[in-house]
């Protein structure tokens, strides 16, 4: 299964080697970045697609940096605070889903993260138990390898554009592929399309 | 561990091998003897701060470039990254492609479905050569003209409407990830692929698509965070010089 991912946003070298080391060693958990402050967060977002975002409070009331709306309501379940000192800033939530403070003891630490560790592995499970390709999505699939556009599926199968879209992005997730060769690589190998189809 | 001058150009590979084809693209071989990393850039005549930061960020993806970086010319970073394709398009790729040969000729009863791992690579080496041209043919020689006109202080009309037209902005945002393919390749290898029998030369080969997705992604690195922003910047002081 991959791994959830952390990216995290601390501007003290210390603290940010601290959690990541500690998030690291947590099974099925990794840090896949690290920040020093928010210039990089859309497009270290776009390109990592994290499962949690650990940010230093104090950043986090940069607020106009955080002008993007869509990543501040994300945070309420992927914004994991860090709290320094003996602030009472970690007593308020800040819109966040956990907040850990660097005073925290070591098994608060660890047991915040876990439960949220826990809770999207658990989710994951679920999904993932249905590599399976249904037969809806073995027929998509075949069009795709046949280098139809979403568009000219749709019109055949009498589905919306929309719902061929969404079909797409699961048979991605099932497979782990994702360019249309791959995916025609895939379909040849199961035997969902012959290559005397593709001519 | 940063790489630093006085360390021993020997020990530096030592502990990161994966260095190994970076520092040939500097033109350095081997048989350093006890030499350390300024004496040998010294006398390969290679740019010895340059070196430190593309050899730092290659081993460390969390190295932050020191400032330095930004006073290296255009054409250094041009330089080296034509280097870099040249490895991809005569080193790296001709060789998984001998490897793939290999499998073919050795894996008689799957080789109908080992085809199509070489007819995909075909079609990503085009992909891969494609992309390779376009930066060589339009993108550096633009980035070229415009540090030219830059440390002149000075824009013609000419070069004002081919910023305007397309902007080194406009290259970061097409810029396609090559890698993508290269992920479907490894996983269908890894998951798709009936069983095969030469282990050692899919391992081979699957251990190469690795280190090149590395050295995509790196070579990347070097184009988004140090090419794009430096060149973006001159553009901008030179929009303004020519509206003044």
């Amino acid at each position: 299964m991959e791994r959830i991912k952390f990216v995290i946003i601390e501007k003290s070298y210390l603290i940010r080697k601290g959690i990541a080391s500690i998030i690291n060693r947590i099974e099925h958990a990794t840090v896949v970045k690290e920040l020093e402050n928010l210039d990089e967060i859309n497009s270290a977002l776009l390109k990592y697609t994290p499962d949690f975002i650990v940010v230093n409070i104090g950043i986090l009331s940069d607020i106009d940096t955080f002008r993007n709306t869509e990543i501040k309501a994300d945070l309420s379940q992927t914004g994991i605070g860090i709290a320094s000192g003996n602030s009472a800033e970690k007593e308020k939530k800040h819109g966040l889903r956990e907040i850990i403070s660097t005073l925290d003891e070591r098994d608060d630490i660890y047991n915040k993260l876990q439960s949220l560790i826990r809770e999207k592995v658990d989710s994951r499970h679920k999904l993932s138990q249905q590599t399976e390709l249904s037969e809806r999505e073995k027929t998509i699939l075949k069009h795709v390898a046949k280098g139809l556009t979403n568009k000219e599926i749709a019109e055949k199968l009498f589905l919306s554009a929309h719902t061929v879209i969404t079909h797409r992005k699961n048979i991605t997730n099932k497979l782990g592929i994702k360019t249309i060769s791959g995916l025609t690589v895939y379909a040849i190998l199961n035997n969902i399309i012959s290559i005397g189809d593709l001519e | 561990m940063n790489i630093t001058p006085d360390m021993k150009m020997a020990d530096v590979l030592f502990h990161n091998y994966t260095l190994l084809p970076v520092v040939s693209r500097f033109n350095i071989k081997l048989g350093f003897g006890d030499k350390t990393v300024s004496e040998v850039c010294r006398n390969s005549d290679v740019n010895l701060d340059f070196f430190l930061e593309i050899t730092n960020s290659y081993v460390d993806e969390d190295y932050i470039p020191q400032k330095e970086l930004n006073t290296f010319p255009v054409s250094l970073i041009v330089q080296y990254l034509k280097k870099t394709h040249q490895y991809y398009l005569e080193e790296k790729i001709p060789e998984i492609e001998r490897n793939i040969q290999r499998v073919l000729d050795a894996e008689k009863t799957i080789n109908d479905k080992f085809s199509l791992v070489e007819n995909f690579f075909t079609e990503y080496k085009q992909e891969l050569t494609n992309h390779i041209n376009r930066e060589e043919a339009n993108v550096h020689p633009y980035v070229l003209e415009i540090e030219a006109a830059a440390i002149k202080n000075e824009i013609n009309k000419s070069l004002h409407s081919k910023i305007r037209k397309y902007s080194i902005n406009d290259f970061a945002s097409e810029h396609d990830n090559v890698e993508e393919k290269l992920f479907d390749l490894k996983n269908i290898i890894i998951k798709y692929l009936p069983p095969c029998n030469s282990s050692g030369l899919c391992n081979s080969i699957l251990i190469e698509l690795f280190r090149l997705e590395k050295d995509l992604n790196a070579h990347a690195n070097l184009e988004d965070k140090v090419l794009i922003p430096k060149v973006a910047a001159m553009e901008e002081k030179l929009l303004a010089l020519y509206k003044a």
